[in-house]
């Protein structure tokens, strides 16, 4: 600014900003929340996932002998993931915390997650399959407890495809075609492209077998303009350059009243969203219909991942033992995945495949007009591919990329937005020291 | 720092010039209790954590392989700095801010000191009123500044863009190519009257009969202007100008405040946002230390550069000067 005072204030302030930014970081990480209580105090346990707050209650009315102290954190990319390190660095960290899957390499390598690997039981080990434990394992050692999983739907507005004749595609060649019909015939956009939506890129490049982050012989490799996620990349270009989808953020006003309104008539999403689609167009409800997300001609029949979420223990926690049995629970339990579910709250498919039925029962269809949703989603779930791997500083990468992809307005494309991201995560791990090379 | 350092010592010296010799024992005890609390504060909160932050930027959080589990605190040599260097959102950075203060300072500078030459000539009705209304936006906070600029930035709720509508003019202000300019217009808004005050007191100072010379050779105003009283605030505007610099290089609130309403202003998008965004996003002090220690480093130099610069064109501008004097 103009004024010489502000600018010399300014001038000592980010000197001494920035220089004590961990003693600054460690001083507001403190707070009201439950931290550690001593290793006889309740457990702690910070999550941002719905349903958590009925979960707690049913834990602590079976087991008064081993409360659990529950206090509702924002998600990750609004916040969260900044309140946990801090708290971590403070010492303040909960003993268990919900991370989104994506995030979980992140506080991994920062020391905020502890190395469970010994502590799963082998119970828990066998009754969460691979499509589940690979969102939980780094490396070879278990980090997350996965409690959910993801494969991304088409879920879409059976009444505007019937009226202008148009199948639910079941390739994405279909889909493409399907979309210029819609727009062409009746001016409605088929489905939505969120920039701000790294997860749902990622979760059509898993299907499509690119490996944005790869780990091979010790070191990370990133490959974002790899043959399958530049062809996702150049797809989806395709479209938004035609001007056959809608562009706006995910969670916008914007697309949701378009979605009330019936000018877009579908959304891809992983199982969690079907619920909270239901609370956001409650107005078109019986009007829905799930199928299948599209796979590419002549490619594997295998789905992407679109937001899960794992639980953590932190490496601070003096009651790992007790955090694993809750978590035990938390995942096996038949009762848990009810009371987490109850009254259509959530609708997240339970990792271990002996409560889907549980979870089913929890949810209202008639949203879906009556559709066994639950079983859909089951199917699919069996064909989700496993072997992805999330960067070590996912949220810059995922900021980046939102960067890259909010510029698509101007004429930026969306292999330029992922080669930017790209090269603005290398120097951030190259600075920690990582090995890290580029495919 | 350097130029309040300066300021003292010059005071001083003209203090001991005239003074006898006798005061020089409890002028010494006055010199450091004026100067102690300057000193401590000094120390406390500029260059213990400058040097920290040096520390910091070399010794750092290292990993090795994929980094699970083998945290710790190492001497990282050269590589944060590399590191910085080489990320092309610091690099876009750099470029936003140096394009950001080639627009906001040569207009603040100009535009303020037109202003105080107004308030001076006397041109101007109402000067104090004008003069209060200039300066009230410096009382405020930036952060409430961009609040308010940002209510008339965005459609939809913004009067002057309602209005602007009704004649058929649409621009969006948070849009790629106006980002630049709505935060120079911020700036100018908070910035301008209080600058324009300053060069108004340096203006002040000037002997009225240096003017009154210059209107009997015949100078009207507008030269009076031009070739009389410029030449002597000049150092003053060279003073505000150094200040104005450093202020942009550190540009943040505005940008930051922004981001929140447009996905167009990247939390990297000027180099202290980046160091901001390294330290509390990415968790990376050793990068946001570096990015620190760099952006200070720019800031010296460009403050000595122009201390210097403008110090060399005070003495040749003396020179001509007082030849001119000579010459009738």
């Amino acid at each position: 600014m103009a004024s010489p005072a502000l600018g010399r204030r300014r001038l000592l302030s980010a000197g001494l900003w920035t220089a004590l930014a961990g003693v600054t970081a460690t001083a507001c990480g403190g707070g009201s929340d439950a931290g550690p209580s001593g290793p006889d105090g309740p457990l702690t346990l910070w999550s941002a996932l719905r349903g958590t707050d009925t979960l707690v209650a049913a834990w602590n009315e079976l087991h008064p002998e081993e409360p659990v102290d529950f206090s509702p954190m924002t998600s990750g990319l609004a916040g969260g993931n900044a309140k946990l390190s801090n708290a971590a660095r403070a010492g303040n960290a909960p003993d268990i915390v919900t991370l989104v899957d994506a995030d979980l390499p992140s506080f991994a390598i920062d020391g905020v997650c502890a190395d469970l690997t010994g502590l799963v039981t082998p119970r828990l080990r066998e009754r969460l399959g691979p499509q589940a434990w690979t969102n939980g394992v780094l490396d070879g050692r278990t980090y997350g407890i996965p409690v959910d999983l993801g494969p991304m739907l088409f879920a879409y507005r059976e009444d505007i495809l019937t009226r202008h004749r148009i199948e639910p595609p079941t390739t994405w060649e279909e889909f493409g075609e399907a979309a210029r019909r819609l727009k062409r015939d009746a001016g409605v956009d088929l489905a939505t492209f969120h920039p701000n939506a790294y997860n749902v890129l990622a979760g059509h490049t898993m299907q499509s077998g690119g490996q944005w982050f790869a780990i091979e012989d010790d070191a990370w490799v990133l490959d974002f303009l790899g043959g399958p996620s530049r062809r996702v990349a150049e797809f989806w270009q395709g479209l938004v350059d035609e001007k056959v989808l809608m562009f706006a953020p995910g969670s916008s006003q914007q697309w949701l009243s378009a979605l009330a309104r019936g000018a877009v008539a579908s959304h891809l999403v992983g199982p969690w969203g079907l619920a909270a689609l239901v609370r956001s167009v409650p107005g078109t409800s019986g009007r829905w219909r799930v199928a299948p997300l599209p796979r590419w001609e002549g490619g594997e029949d295998i789905v992407g991942t679109d937001g899960v979420s794992v639980h953590a223990i932190t490496a601070d926690s003096d009651k790992k033992e007790r955090a694993m049995r809750f978590l035990e629970w938390m995942t096996t339990a038949p009762e848990a995945i009810t009371a987490r579910l109850s009254g259509g709250r959530s609708s997240i498919l339970p990792a271990d495949a002996g409560l889907v039925a549980n979870a089913s029962r929890e949810f209202d269809t008639v949203f879906y007009g009556g559709q066994d949703v639950y079983r859909l989603v089951e199917q699919q779930a069996r064909l989700l591919r496993t072997g992805w791997t999330w960067g070590p500083r996912m949220q810059a990468t995922a900021t980046s990329l939102h960067q890259g992809l909010a510029r698509l307005e101007y004429g930026t494309t969306i292999t330029e937005a992922l080669r930017t991201a790209q090269s603005e995560t290398l120097p951030d791990l190259r600075s920690l020291g990582l090995s890290v090379r580029q495919a | 720092m350097s130029t309040a350092a300066d300021r003292m010592s010059t005071a001083t010296e003209g203090m001991t010039a005239t003074d006898s010799r006798l005061a020089r024992r409890p002028q010494r005890l006055a010199v450091s209790t004026l100067l102690g609390p300057f000193g401590v504060l000094l120390v406390a909160v500029f260059v213990v954590p400058t040097l920290y932050a040096v520390y910091l930027s070399f010794f750092s959080t290292s990993h090795s392989g994929l980094g699970f589990g083998n945290a710790r605190t190492a001497f990282a040599g050269l590589r944060n700095y590399t590191a910085v260097l080489s990320d092309p959102s610091f690099v876009r950075g750099v470029g936003i801010t140096l394009l950001y203060a080639v627009v906001f300072i040569p207009l603040v500078l100009v535009g303020a000191l037109a202003l105080a030459l107004l308030f001076d000539s006397g041109l101007i009705r109402a000067r104090q009123l004008t003069q209060t209304v200039l300066f009230v936006p410096h009382a405020v906070p930036g952060i409430i500044a961009t609040v308010i600029w940002l209510y008339l930035y965005t459609p939809g709720i913004s009067p002057v863009l309602d209005a602007l509508q009704g004649v058929d003019i649409t621009v969006n202000f948070l849009g790629l190519t106006m980002i630049v300019p709505s935060l120079v217009n911020i700036a100018l808004w908070s910035g301008l009257g209080y600058t324009a005050v300053i060069f108004f007191a340096a203006l002040k100072a000037i002997p009225r009969e240096l003017i009154e010379a210059a209107a009997m050779d015949g100078a009207g105003p507008v030269r009076t202007a031009l070739t009389i009283k410029v030449p002597l605030v000049r150092s003053t505007l060279s003073t505000v100008a150094i200040f104005t610099t450093i202020g942009a290089l550190q540009l943040f609130t505005e940008p930051m405040l922004l981001a929140k309403a447009t996905p167009l202003i990247s939390p990297r998008y000027t180099p202290n946002m980046y160091i901001f965004d390294a330290a509390f996003t990415r968790n990376n002090y050793g990068l946001a230390s570096a990015a620190s220690v760099l952006l200070l480093i720019v800031c010296c130099a460009l403050s000595f550069a122009v201390t210097r610069g403008s110090a060399g064109s005070a003495r040749r501008k003396t020179r001509v000067t007082s030849s001119r004097k000579a010459r009738p």
